[in-house]
């Protein structure tokens, strides 16, 4: 669930993400109709680690890098 | 009844997305200066555009990223930072007022060599086209 809320000044916007601080910060939007900040409760997903680079080769192109040694 | 209605077409900050200036950008591991991230935009008209832009720090948590939306070639919009990683990325969205000839971009660095400020879904909304009688 998302939770929206209004903010005047740093200092409002300061206290209100400090009060809360259980939830996460998603989203600030400074607009002509007002300053925001939105939160969620919901979980911050796993962080997903980068694939590692991977090399593709044959049998016989392995021996060959190898030098033919088992 | 006679006569033209005068005035002049404007932007109006909204919701409808009129341009995407990032899909997805990379800013290179090392740029700790700010760094232009996707397209320029280039405004033909006078008003407020609303502009919209996720981001997070590449290469792990805890390092300042910054961004920062540029007017005319000098920072205009709030500085943003997160110590966000790729798995919660902030948003962050101003309005910002243009007149014809002004251009839009967003530009991003971050504080330590060895991580990249990461910026996406960076993109224009407006209302739908308004106009005003002058």
């Amino acid at each position: 669930m998302k939770y929206k809320r209004q903010y005047e000044t740093k200092v409002d916007r300061d206290r209100i993400v400090s009060e809360n601080s259980e939830l996460r910060l998603i989203e600030e939007q400074n607009l002509l109709d007002g300053n925001f900040l939105v939160f969620t409760d919901e979980p911050e997903p796993p962080a997903v680690e980068p694939p590692r680079p991977m090399i593709i080769m044959t049998e016989q192109e392995y021996l060959a890098l190898v030098g033919n040694k088992p | 009844m006679g006569g033209n209605l005068r005035g002049g077409y404007s932007f109006l900050a909204g919701s409808t997305e009129i341009t995407r200036l990032i899909t997805a950008a990379y800013i290179a591991i090392g740029n700790l200066t700010p760094t232009k991230a996707g397209l320029t935009f280039t405004s033909n008209m006078n008003g407020v555009i609303r502009v919209t832009f996720d981001l997070w720090c590449n290469g792990g948590s805890g390092q300042t990223v910054y961004a920062q939306i540029y007017k005319n070639g000098a920072a205009n919009g709030t500085l943003r930072s997160t110590t966000n990683n790729g798995a919660s990325p902030v948003t962050f969205t101003e309005d910002i007022v243009v007149t014809p000839g002004s251009t839009v971009d967003i530009r991003a660095w971050a504080t330590n060599g060895s991580y990249a400020a990461m910026v996406a879904v960076g993109k224009i909304t407006i209302q739908n086209a308004t106009f005003s009688v002058a």
